[in-house]
């Protein structure tokens, strides 16, 4: 049922809309940055979506547009040539909003016990591409839980999230689509002509819809919907457990139009998340007065009437929606540096609410140093219950769900990183709106880079197990996690074109991490950040591609670091540095037959014990595609130590060596700054005729845990 | 009757006809009433000791420290196999980091990716290795039925002509016992790792259905302490199985009947055998916990420190050991204790 405000609020977007369309001719869509700020979110106005196109447009165009495409591969990039970089070196450079292109009014209403929503609102879209369109796309990705026939279900993928088969199954009915009324047209319900499937596919995520005429670039179309979810039983980031309900991917929304004119829609793939565009989201949710709510932006208006809470969500600059209502949800809160966090978890949970909290509070103002002040005024945590694991670990606009056990020593990392790793995505998905479908590794792996850079930062080499004396870092993690599918496939690639959900994982997530830390460690951690600051800034608000990533990075680090960069995203580029042979003796003057001063002269072997240096040579091996300067130490037989840069760009290298003590053994990289080395256990050598440092300690720990075992199983 | 025994309580006359030496009753353990004692006499068979001139001892006599051999044995096979365990991963981590200038230390760096990269690296080792720890694994549980019998032979019997008997005369029996023992920890196995299965499952299901309505850690605490009673039930068959192995020893009984005797001493003393099992397992982890902690401070890098890390650990494994012939001693007396008497005056 479409509340009274909302009516109101849907025909003053259109008076002024309209106003607009007359009065701005020719305006072209508006970099972000250049738009003057904003009030807080609950000034929800048409303005919001602020840039059309002249009338002419309107009706002049009217050619076919191009047929959908898959993903673009190769897209343009969104290079801005007359920006200077060091600009976005501060948060004084960056957009402070985004350029709006879609506007949801909408209401929501939670029927529990059904494990329903009724939906209701419109869809206010601006053509933000350079071309005329005859046509929508619309993601009904609730659909892909509603039978084991859709793209998700059907995607032989596993090893990763979404491995549930729901008990219960999902799916989302359209009602409504009508186009509102312009210019004397009628009004039009389009979903009766709406194409829901592909010939031989019965999937229904990604539906054509068909309009009765073009919209021009920068005109503005107006969608009334109305709509019916059914939730399955919690999977893939939605749905129910008991009476605990996740409802995101709820409403019909529109993709993304690209500014070439083509659609960048998807089914909902096995692996694949989100991709949209900016806008405001003004969603009213009205649910039992006992439930709690959870969602994205802040609360503008909360009321309670005949047993139920309705609650009015209003938040400007995302491209998303999701909310969470529960009726057993306990609540924590903060205010970190000017932004409320609430905290809604389980009970008997504290704990681990606790922990999550106080990551936020380190997290919100370092990522805000690191990538630039956190935009919005609200941050809300949501930790599902036992049993809804499924929808944990998740990341919206302003709205992240979380993880792990209610149990856990302190020692096990694991809530701090999930929440970390969540609330990162509010910049490397949130704030830098890459498609995540074609280009996974734009948000999950900078992301996951962020995350271990942060924990790094707060908790040292125990960042993500500190226990009994054993420290296990993030960053260790994500390098050995990377490792194991280092040369399966590629990394920069679309989410569905991964073999397995094993490699996604690996490959997206951990190779990209350990890539880009690699980075921070070969070419110096600072330049590191401020690149990583610079693209995050610079892009803030936009949808860059992985050129624009590649480029920032190249700016900053120089050109040998984007061409490693490149070959480690494009082209499964590895590296393994290795130490082949290390010889080092006396000198000696040297054998055989001389001729000198007409006379012949022959030196026997043995040779004497020349002049008491020691003379020797070192080979050193790179393997692999990428070529990363590196350290070479010198271990002298009296204990020296030595280190020679080698810059790594030659296959092997021969390093002379000449001293007064033998050379006992070298190692190659013996800071461990090439995360990517695919092994390091032929990072050294000793000399032939030295002795290594053995391994007494290993096998004297070894065997004492052996005796445990055996005691322990021993009749 | 009554029978003359030496310092260390061993008998002095040959008692093929009266096998329980000392009918002195035992100090600090409640003798259960005799009509339930005289129920088992019947199904008691001779001694097998006998034939390999081995006496039993009294049951004060029956005492670890009197025999630090067998200990020593018992500790000395478990780390023979200890170190075939290791030993692959051992050799995998010298042939890796042997050869570094300063050893294995990368591997004990802080952030442990040296040692991660090592356990990715040996992953196809290890897959290959697996079926040689299962083994070791396997040989332990069955083969360690051996040395346990002569253990638990030693701690009841003495030699008659000198003092503990000798490896000779235990190995033969423990060897003879072989299959009976071997039931019993067939049982005991199977018996905990079905309480523990029923036992999770059950608490399993007792959590999910208090927990939509009690909330997830609510619903939690229930779940736990059902499994935790089923943990205390299976670690009280594991004491079971123990007297039921000292019965099996000092009585030289088939299983079922030993069992039967067990099942009667627990039943009769069980404060005293859990409280005599509970201080010697709480002793032994916190040994281990206690050097845990050391050896975090100690650090063990190398030389001195690593020595003494070395010598400490050996002390620790030693200890357990001991700790756990200390225990089984106790089990012999307390069922040699409730038994004894009615025996002695059929």
């Amino acid at each position: 049922m479409k509340r009274p405000w909302a009516t109101v609020a849907l025909a003053a977007t259109t008076l002024v809309l309209l106003a607009a369309a007359t009065s701005v001719p020719g305006a072209q869509a508006q970099n972000a940055g250049k738009r003057p700020g904003k009030g807080a979110a609950s000034a929800v106005s048409a303005a919001a979506i602020a840039t059309v196109a002249p009338a002419a447009s309107t009706t002049a165009a009217l050619q076919t547009p191009p047929a959908p495409e898959p993903p673009n591969r190769e897209a343009p990039t969104t290079k801005d040539p007359g920006a200077d970089g060091a600009k976005y070196d501060t948060d004084d450079g960056m957009a402070q909003h985004a350029d709006p292109v879609v506007q949801y009014v909408l209401s929501a209403k939670l029927d529990p016990a059904a494990h329903s929503v009724h939906g209701e609102g419109s869809l206010t879209w601006r053509n933000a591409s350079n071309v005329p369109v005859r046509e929508i796309w619309i993601h009904l990705y609730l659909n892909a839980f509603k039978n084991q026939k859709s793209t998700f279900f059907r995607e032989p993928v596993g090893g990763f999230r979404g491995a549930t088969v729901p008990e219960e199954w999902g799916a989302i009915d359209v009602k409504k689509f009508s186009l509102r009324a312009q210019g004397g047209d009628a009004s039009e319900d389009l979903w009766p002509k709406a194409e829901l499937r592909r010939d031989g596919d019965d999937d229904e995520t990604d539906v054509r819809v068909p309009l009765p005429r073009a919209v021009g670039p920068g005109e503005v179309a107006i969608f009334d919907m109305v709509w019916d979810d059914k939730l399955p039983s919690v999977v893939e980031r939605t749905g129910f457990h008991g009476s605990f309900h996740m409802v995101a991917q709820w409403f019909p929304k529109i993709a993304r139009l690209e500014p070439d004119g083509r659609w960048a829609h998807f089914p909902f793939h096995h692996l694949a998340e989100f991709y949209a565009d900016y806008g405001t989201y003004d969603v009213t949710m009205d649910v039992p007065e006992t439930f709690l709510l959870g969602a994205t932006g802040p609360v503008v208006s909360t009321r309670t009437a005949a047993g139920r809470r309705i609650e009015r969500h209003v938040q400007s600059d995302v491209h998303d929606f999701a909310w969470s209502a529960w009726d057993q949800f306990q609540t924590a809160t903060a205010m970190v540096e000017g932004v409320e966090v609430t905290l809604l978890y389980p009970p008997g949970c504290r704990s681990i609410a606790e922990r999550q909290m106080a990551t936020i509070k380190f997290a919100l103002p370092h990522f805000g140093k690191r990538y630039g002040r956190y935009p919005y005024r609200t941050l809300t945590i949501v930790s599902p219950p036992d049993g809804a694991s499924e929808a944990g670990g998740m990341e919206y606009p302003t709205f992240i769900t979380t993880g792990g056990p209610w149990f856990g020593p302190p020692g096990v990392m694991l809530p701090e990183v999930v929440t970390v790793h969540e609330f990162g995505h509010q910049y490397f998905y949130g704030l830098l709106g890459s498609d995540e479908v074609s280009w996974p590794f734009l948000d999950e792996g900078l992301n996951s880079y962020a995350e271990a850079e942060s924990l790094d930062a707060w908790k040292g080499a125990g960042s993500n197990v500190d226990l009994f004396g054993l420290t296990i870092a993030s960053t260790t993690v994500q390098a050995v996690g990377g490792r194991r599918a280092a040369q399966e496939e590629m990394i920069a690639k679309p989410a569905y074109a991964f073999a397995t959900g094993e490699n996604y994982g690996a490959l997206v997530y951990n190779r990209t991490a350990a890539i880009l830390r690699t980075f921070s460690a070969t070419y110096g951690e600072e330049r590191m950040q401020k690149a990583m600051g610079r693209y995050a800034r610079k892009f803030r608000f936009k949808h860059p591609n992985p050129d624009d990533f590649t480029s920032v990075l190249g700016e900053v680090l120089g050109e040998g670091a984007e061409e490693n960069l490149r070959a480690a995203l494009f082209s499964k580029g590895w590296v393994d540095y290795k130490v082949v042979s290390v010889v080092s003796e006396r000198q000696k003057d040297p054998a055989g037959i001389f001729d000198k001063d007409g006379k012949r002269e022959t030196v026997k072997l043995p040779p004497n014990e020349g002049d008491g240096a020691y003379k020797g040579w070192v080979l050193l091996e790179r393997q692999g595609t990428l070529r990363f300067p590196v350290d070479v130490e010198f271990v002298l037989g009296d204990g020296t130590r030595e280190r020679h840069p080698w810059d790594g760009k030659s296959d092997t290298l021969r390093m002379p060596y000449e001293g007064a003590v033998p050379l006992a053994a070298v190692v190659v990289d013996p800071d461990r700054t090439i995360l990517l080395d695919a092994d390091f256990t032929n990072n050294h050598k000793s000399a032939s005729n030295v002795a290594g440092g053995g391994a007494t300690r290993s096998f004297e720990r070894l065997l004492y845990w052996g005796q445990l075992v055996i005691q322990w199983v021993s009749p | 009757m009554t029978v003359d025994g030496n310092d260390d309580g061993r008998d002095v006359r040959k008692p093929v006809d009266v096998p329980v030496l000392d009918l002195t009753p035992a100090a600090k353990v409640a003798l259960p009433p005799e009509d339930s004692r005289k129920s088992l006499l019947p199904s008691l068979e001779p001694t097998k000791a006998e034939s390999y001139e081995l006496v039993l001892l009294t049951t004060e006599s029956m005492r670890a420290r009197h025999r630090p051999f067998a200990i020593v044995l018992l500790w000395a096979w478990q780390s023979l196999l200890a170190l075939v365990l290791t030993w692959p991963a051992a050799s995998f981590v010298r042939v890796a980091y042997g050869g570094h200038p300063s050893g294995d230390a990368p591997l004990f760096r802080p952030g442990a990716l040296d040692l991660a990269g090592l356990v990715v690296t040996g992953e196809r080792w290890s897959r290959m290795t697996r079926p040689f720890t299962w083994t070791v694994v396997v040989v332990a549980m069955v083969c360690g039925i051996v040395p346990l019998t002569i253990l638990l032979t030693s701690l009841c019997h003495g030699s008659r002509s000198s003092g503990a008997p000798r490896m000779r005369q235990l190995f033969p029996l423990s060897i003879a016992n072989f299959g009976r023992m071997g039931i019993v920890s067939v049982l005991v196995l199977l018996s905990q790792v079905g309480i523990l299965g029923i036992g999770f499952a059950v608490a399993a299901a007792l959590s999910n259905a208090l927990e939509p309505s009690w909330g997830t850690a609510r619903a939690a605490g229930p779940g736990i302490a059902t499994f935790v009673l089923f943990a205390m039930f299976a670690t009280l068959v594991g004491i079971l199985g123990d007297v039921t192995r000292a019965a099996l020893v000092r009585f030289s009984a088939r299983p079922f009947v030993a069992i039967k005797v067990a099942v009667k001493t627990l039943r009769a003393t069980s404060v005293v055998l859990v409280a005599s099992w509970l201080w010697r397992t709480i002793t032994g982890l916190s040994l281990v916990l206690v050097l845990g902690m050391i050896a975090e401070k100690l650090g063990g890098k190398d030389g001195f420190a690593l020595a003494l890390l070395f010598t400490l650990h050996q002390l620790v494994t030693f200890s357990r050991t001991a700790l756990r012939a200390s225990w089984l001693a106790s089990a012999l007396r307390t069922v040699d204790a409730t038994h004894r008497v009615v025996r002695a005056r059929t």
